[in-house]
């Protein structure tokens, strides 16, 4: 236990950390560039508080990785009903920003605890995969892990903030899939997410991309026939659950494993949309799949992206040479789109580039929750890689087209100090756990 | 963690991976859509629309738009008040349109090349930084006012919205992928006729205070509309700044009763009925009552008692309705929809009425008599020009035309009108009885202003009253008054209807008022046309001057007359072998011998003297 090469420099996880400054440096450039307009103004300060950010940031990383995990596996609890708090505060009394309720304020500077809340909620779930052991190999043990889901969701969905709001469930399967849960469990709960995100979706697809009346689609937005629909499957589930105590025949549990997927997702799709109906975020979800129904509205982000990251080409237009960026054509483009100006202006070799440097990230974390030498720690880094790995993909396929506009940003690239900082210290989780490795 | 569990934790990687790549590499590396080249030099041109001698009526302009883009402004206060000075406008305006948004601001367009060049010159000066003029196409029309109602004006994204501009929309813009220039519409107007009709509309609404005046001037063969004027008018170069009822397309779309000038086409149809012959008489001094004495229909004067043309001479309302009592009403509903009237005369605009001619079901006791006379229905001005037309053809009615012919941008001719006859209407005898009645009202009638010297005109005035919809009865203080009128009445070239719509000051009657703009129209007209007057010295001439080439005279059985035959010409005679041809003297023959049609005899000689 008294190892010394633990406490060597050369086992800190250089590539790891290394690509980390090299995206948060490429950051720093980018927000520069989206604040400078096309005849070469610069109007905005952001870069500058992103260096401090940085700057700050990386110090958190040190800290974090030079001190030892376990700490956090005491605290995990009280951190997660703290950063719940902070969540109810903020609702209560937070910043509003472009209509949604996220920012606490703190002096002049504003924190989003939405996005510390995912740190806190790793820690939180890497506790109790660790407490159950492999009892997370029963069912009940597997759902009750997931009412952790539950609070921060809620409490961030009504800022509202679906993006944000959307990530912890992913989190928790990834985390549960990693810590042995079956594989029968996470494919159930996968396919009811994709079933439940499908049926909220397609009556809104219905209405703005499809413009004509479908009677498959309006079963599910009708309450009428939606009740209908519901009841039958329920009635269907439960038939096979007794037919399954009654004749023990095993095809019955494979009925009502197979229905009571699409079950649970008219079910909770039907709450989904009467919860969403107000903020008119449906429309955003669906646009993406044919931007040009609203060009100047909901389309519009799609169409700018999609357009700026085309125009980059191989080699792209150089830096600070964009004019989508420069003529303030995209929205957000320090958060959201940062990924949009770096296409357009370093071009397809920029853009790998930085793929690059997240799978180099990605591929450490994977390895490092391999070389934990305990299972918290392991599970700390299968949450942190699942983190950034969410944020990657939606962040990168919103900049593409290919997915809807949620507002998640990108780890190290995008301007934001909450940001920066809950990826860097979720970095520093992972230099922590690979420091420790060989205890 | 299970080695199974890594293998699906990095091949779920690696296909993220791929897929993100994959879907990178398409959209940037591909030859995939680039943007659309700019499109400022691509902008299609809109056809222009001209007048039948080609004169320009409505063009596409290259003006500049002056816009801002707001995060590059330097010092807004200065950029206000310089744009202002230039926009002859207010700086607090300016002002307020530049902080009104964070990105982009159109500020004006279609600027003079005057403004375009100010500001080009300040910038050249750094002035006016984040301020950018941008070329723009837009519709100008230099006659401003003129046949606005007929031309109608374009939106902003230069699509038709009124008028010619919107029906003829299609073919006025480019079709795409074919070309990049729209037709041009020649319409049938003559800009000098327009433009006189036009001043003699808008002079009788202002003399009499009218709530509007219409001119209308037909070609009556070919049935083209030669002027097409409505008072009050608008400019179509700044649209926006007119009310909805003055950009109204009047002659096309305003329904109203007609009056007494309907008596020429009532009466055509009762004489074409078999029901009023030209010597029927009608005594007209008590007026004209039904069985049951509900109502009473009066004249204005003791006319005694009157034959036909005495009913259009006066305007006798009551042996008009004596003379609707020979037919049945069904068959006078199917002559007035012979007419024309209750549908469209199918001019290429849009929002054209029917007018409202009710089925003969829903006609009263007294709606046979009170229609003779114009009231009861509802017609167009366009529709009044039409059946005219039919008076002045014979019989025929004739579609009236506003498009002469289209014409592709390099030259081809698209489309053409032609006369189009539509229906034989009444008898050719009918119709001109009509134009002799018509024309003694002008004589010792009720349309006697209109008389020109050298010119019979036939015409008919009219004042209708005006139903009031609010007190449920015909308005005491409302009319329409007009007249209408066709010539020179033997052969006629021209119909011509004024129409003045609720005339509030001096006089109000048709016969007064509507009469004497029409005589100024004529006496400008006729010369204008060239139409035939009593007066002129009428020079024989088959108004061809072609040049023929003279040919050589046939030699047939009897000799031809050479006078006037060049030398030239001749020679040819030298080789027959059966006469000939001693000629002295060099240019053209004056003397031969023997005379023209002597019989021609072998080996005769014929002598020729040239000059």
């Amino acid at each position: 236990m008294h190892e010394t090469r633990s406490h060597s420099i050369f086992e800190f996880d250089i590539l790891l950390f290394f690509s980390v400054l090299l995206l948060t440096i490429v950051g720093i450039l980018f927000i520069y560039s989206s604040g400078v307009t096309s005849t070469g103004i610069v109007f905005s300060s952001e870069y500058v508080r992103q260096i401090i950010w940085a700057g700050i940031g990386l110090l958190l990383m040190l800290t974090v990785a030079f001190t030892d995990y376990r700490v956090y596996r005491d605290v995990a609890v009280y951190l997660f009903v703290a950063m719940l708090l902070l969540l109810v505060i903020t609702l209560l009394f937070g910043r509003v920003v472009n209509g949604a309720r996220r920012w606490l304020g703190l002096w002049q500077f504003g924190i989003q605890p939405s996005e510390f809340a995912k740190l806190a909620f790793i820690l939180v779930v890497a506790k109790y995969l660790d407490y159950v052991a492999n009892g997370i190999r029963k069912l009940p043990t597997f759902v009750l892990g997931m009412l952790l889901v539950i609070p921060p969701t809620l409490l961030i969905a009504v800022q509202p903030d679906l993006g944000t709001a959307a990530v912890f469930f992913p989190l928790y399967i990834v985390m549960a899939f990693v810590a042995g849960a079956k594989a029968s469990h996470v494919g159930f709960f996968i396919l009811s997410g994709v079933c439940v995100l499908l049926f909220t979706l397609l009556p809104t697809y219905e209405q703005f991309v499809l413009e004509r009346h479908s009677p498959l689609i309006s079963v599910l937005s009708e309450s009428g026939p939606v009740t209908i629909l519901l009841a039958s499957l329920v009635l269907v589930v439960l038939l096979a659950i007794i037919g399954r105590v009654v004749t023990k025949r095993r095809w019955f549990t494979a009925i009502a494993y197979g229905v009571s997927i699409p079950a649970l997702g008219v079910a909770a799709s039907v709450f989904v949309r009467g919860f969403l109906r107000p903020y008119h975020q449906l429309m955003r979800l669906v646009v993406f799949l044919d931007p040009s129904i609203d060009p100047r509205g909901a389309g519009w982000n799609t169409i700018q992206s999609v357009t700026a990251v085309g125009s980059g080409g191989v080699w792209g237009k150089g830096f600070l040479q964009g004019t989508q960026s420069h003529f303030q054509y995209l929205p957000q483009q320090s958060t959201d789109f940062i990924f949009s100006i770096i296409a357009e202006e370093w071009g397809f070799i920029g853009a790998f580039g930085i793929f690059i440097l997240f799978f180099l990230i990605l591929l450490r974390a994977v390895l490092i929750l391999g070389y934990a030498k305990d299972a918290f720690g392991a599970y700390v880094a299968a949450g942190v890689a699942g983190m950034i790995f969410t944020h990657f993909v939606v962040n990168i396929g919103m900049a593409m087209g290919i997915l809807p506009i949620t507002g998640l940003p990108l780890f190290f690239l995008s301007y934001g100090g909450s940001t920066l900082w809950t990826g860097m210290i979720g970095v520093g989780l992972l230099l922590s756990v690979y420091n420790r490795k060989y205890r | 963690m299970s080695r199974l569990r890594y293998r699906i934790v990095f091949a779920l990687l690696g296909v993220f991976s791929l897929v993100l790549v994959y879907q990178y590499a398409t959209v940037m590396l591909g030859s995939s859509p680039r943007r659309p080249a700019s499109t400022s030099t691509t902008l299609p041109e809109r056809g222009p629309i001209l007048d039948r001698n080609g004169r320009v009526l409505a063009l596409q302009t290259q003006l500049d738009t002056v816009a801002a883009w707001t995060p590059d402004l330097q010092d807004i206060e200065e950029t206000s008040r310089l744009l202002a000075e230039i926009l002859d406008t207010d700086g607090k305006d300016v002002r307020r349109r530049l902080d009104s948004s964070l990105s982009y601001v159109v500020l004006r367009r279609n600027l003079t090349p005057g403004q375009s060049d100010q500001i080009q010159q300040l910038r050249s000066e750094g002035f006016l930084r984040g301020i950018s003029l941008r070329p723009d196409h837009g519709r100008s029309y230099p006659e401003r006012e003129l046949a606005a109602a007929l031309l109608g004006y374009v939106g902003v994204d230069n699509v038709g919205l009124d008028g010619v501009e919107y029906s003829l929309n299609d073919v006025l813009s480019p079709r795409p992928g074919t070309s990049r220039f729209g037709d041009q519409v020649f319409l049938t107007i003559d800009v000098a006729v327009q433009a006189e009709a036009e001043r003699i509309a808008r002079q009788s609404r202002e003399t009499h205070n009218a709530d509007s005046t219409m001119l209308l001037v037909m070609d009556s063969n070919s049935g083209d509309i030669l002027a097409y004027a409505s008072s009050p008018s608008f400019d179509p170069n700044e649209f926006q700044r007119y009310t909805a009822e003055q950009r109204r397309n009047r002659p096309a779309t305003r329904v109203y009763e007609p009056g007494s000038v309907f008596k020429v086409f009532s009466l055509a149809s009762f004489m074409h009925l078999g029901g009023v012959g030209p010597q029927d008489q009608f005594q007209t001094s008590e007026g004209y009552s039904d069985d049951a004495e509900s109502f009473l229909i009066r004249d204005l004067g003791n006319y005694g008692t009157i034959n036909a043309e005495g009913i259009i001479k006066y305007s006798s309302n009551v042996g008009a309705a004596y003379a609707a009592d020979t037919v049945d009403a069904d068959s006078f509903y199917h002559m007035l929809r012979r007419f024309g009237f209750g549908e469209r005369t199918g001019v290429e605009l849009s929002g054209e009425e029917r007018g409202l001619l009710r089925q003969p079901e829903l006609w009263s006791g007294r709606s046979r008599q009170t229609i003779s006379i114009g009231q009861e229905i509802g017609v167009t001005a366009m529709q009044i020009m039409a059946a005219a037309g039919a008076l002045a053809n014979k019989g025929v009615l004739v579609k009236p035309q506003i498009v002469k012919r289209i014409v592709s941008a390099d030259g081809k001719i698209q489309y053409e009108t032609e006369r189009e006859p539509v229906r034989q209407v009444v008898s050719q005898s009918v119709a001109d009885r009509m134009l002799d009645y018509m024309y003694s009202s002008t004589v010792d009638g009720t349309a006697q202003r209109i008389a020109v010297d050298g010119v019979k005109i036939a015409a008919k005035t009219g004042t209708a009253e005006v139903f009031d919809s609010e007190i449920g009865q015909y308005s005491d203080s409302a009319f329409v008054a007009s007249t209408l009128a066709i010539f020179p009445k033997d052969a006629p070239q021209i119909v011509a209807y004024m129409v003045i719509d609720n005339p509030k000051e001096g006089e109000f009657y048709g016969g007064r008022i509507a009469t004497t703009p029409l005589k100024e129209l004529a006496d400008y007209i006729v010369p204008y046309l060239g139409i035939p007057t009593e007066d002129d010295i009428i020079l024989e001439h088959s108004g061809q001057v072609a040049i023929s080439e003279p040919r050589m005279p046939k030699l047939g059985d009897t000799v031809p007359d050479f006078t006037g035959m060049p030398k030239r010409l001749l020679l040819p005679l030298y080789e027959r072998e059966d006469i000939s041809i001693e000629m002295s003297g060099n240019g053209w023959v004056v003397q031969q011998d023997p005379p023209a049609g002597t019989d021609i005899t072998p080996q005769m000689t014929i002598r020729l003297v040239l000059e």
